[in-house]
C-alpha cells in the first residue's frame, strides 16, 4: 500500500487545461500539417479552374470545348508530358527492383548477423525496406 | 470571357504544375528517405563490422546505444523534417515537458567506460557521420534552412580555413541544425522509439 502511495505522489501532476489543449493541437498539426496545407491549395486550384469552366457553360459543349483546346496543344508540350511520363514509369519500374532486391537480400543478413551477435536489434522496416504502417 | 488560346494554356500550365507537386511531394520526398536510410544503414552496418572483428564488445553500452539510436533514425526517418521537428520542440513546451537529454546522458556515460582512447574515438566517429545524416535529411528538405546553410559556410571557412573545403560541406549542415534546433532531443527521441 505504502509503495502504491509512494508511486502515486512519484507521478508527475496533470497539465492545466491549457497546455492539455494546445499540446494537443500541436500534436495534431505535426502529424497531419502539411497535408492540411497540401489539399487546401489543390481545392483552391479545383475552385478556381472549376470558375473557369463555369464561365463556359451554356456557351459552348464539353465536346466543342475539347476539340477547340486539344486544337491548341502544341507539339513540344505533348513532348515534354510524354518524356516526363516515360522517365517517371522508368523511376518507379526501378524502385520496385530495388525493393525487390531488399527484400531478397535482408532475411539472410539478419539470419547471419544473428548468428554473430545474438542480441542484435532491428530498425523494424519493413522487409522491403519501408515504413511499417503502424508507424506512419 | 478568356479566349480558348489562354484556357488552353491555362489547361496546360496545369496539368504541369499537377505532374511537377506530384514528383516533388511524393518522387522526390520518397527518394531523400531512401537515400536518408540507405546512409544511415551503411553506417550501421559498419559499426556492427567494426564490433564483429573485436575492436568493441556487442555487449558495450556505448555500441547498443549507438544502435538503438541508428535503428530509431532508420524507422522513424519519415519524420525528420524541418515542419515536424520545430511542432515537437513547441509541443515540447507547451506540454511543460523538460528537454529530455536522457539518452545524450547515457551516451556520454557509456563513453566514459570505454578505456582504449581508440576506439572511444572511432564510437565517436560513428555518432558524428550518423548524426551528419540527419542534419542533411532535414537542412536539405527545407529552403529555409538551406539558406542557412549558406549563411554558415563563411563562419565555418573563417573557423577552418579555406584548405578544409570538404569538411566545411560535411560539417556545415551538422553545425547549422545545431544552432537553430537541440539535437539532443532529437537523439532522444529516435532512441525512444
Amino acid at each position: 500500500m505504502s509503495k502504491k502511495t509512494a508511486t502515486k505522489s512519484e507521478r508527475r501532476p496533470e497539465p492545466s487545461s491549457f497546455r492539455w489543449f494546445f499540446g494537443h493541437v500541436f500534436s495534431l498539426l505535426r502529424r497531419h500539417g502539411a497535408n492540411v496545407v497540401m489539399w487546401s491549395v489543390l481545392g483552391w486550384t479545383a475552385h478556381e479552374v472549376a470558375l473557369v469552366f463555369i464561365a463556359y457553360a451554356g456557351k459552348a459543349s464539353v465536346a466543342d470545348l475539347t476539340l477547340r483546346i486539344l486544337a491548341n496543344v502544341s507539339v513540344v508540350w505533348s513532348l515534354s508530358l510524354t518524356l516526363s511520363g516515360v522517365s517517371v514509369s522508368l523511376y518507379v519500374r526501378e524502385r520496385r527492383l530495388h525493393r525487390k532486391t531488399r527484400e531478397r537480400l535482408t532475411a539472410r543478413i539478419t539470419e547471419l548477423e544473428i548468428k554473430i551477435d545474438p542480441k542484435r536489434t532491428s530498425s523494424l522496416l519493413t522487409s522491403q525496406g519501408t515504413t511499417r504502417k503502424g508507424d506512419e | 470571357m478568356i479566349g480558348i488560346g489562354a484556357l488552353t494554356l491555362a489547361v496546360q500550365v496545369g496539368i504541369c504544375v499537377v505532374v511537377f507537386s506530384f514528383v516533388l511531394l511524393k518522387f522526390l520526398a520518397d527518394l531523400r528517405l531512401d537515400e536518408f536510410r540507405q546512409q544511415m544503414f551503411i553506417v550501421r552496418d559498419e559499426l556492427f563490422d567494426y564490433a564483429a572483428t573485436g575492436n568493441v564488445s556487442f555487449d558495450e553500452g556505448s555500441y547498443r546505444l549507438l544502435r538503438k539510436s541508428m535503428n530509431g533514425f532508420i524507422r522513424y526517418g519519415h519524420q525528420l523534417t524541418f515542419f515536424r521537428l520545430c511542432v515537437t520542440m513547441i509541443e515540447l513546451k507547451i506540454h511543460g515537458k523538460t528537454s529530455e537529454s536522457k539518452w545524450t546522458e547515457d551516451w556520454l556515460q557509456s563513453l566514459q567506460k570505454v578505456r582504449d582512447d581508440e576506439v572511444r574515438t572511432a564510437l565517436e566517429q560513428f555518432h558524428e557521420r550518423a548524426m551528419t545524416c540527419v542534419a542533411e535529411r532535414v537542412i536539405f528538405g527545407s529552403p529555409v534552412l538551406i539558406s542557412l546553410v549558406l549563411c554558415s559556410v563563411p563562419i565555418l571557412v573563417a573557423r577552418l580555413g579555406w584548405q578544409n573545403l570538404k569538411q566545411i560541406r560535411i560539417k556545415a549542415p551538422f553545425f547549422t541544425l545545431s544552432h537553430v534546433l537541440d539535437t539532443r532531443i532529437i537523439e532522444n527521441e529516435a532512441a525512444a522509439a
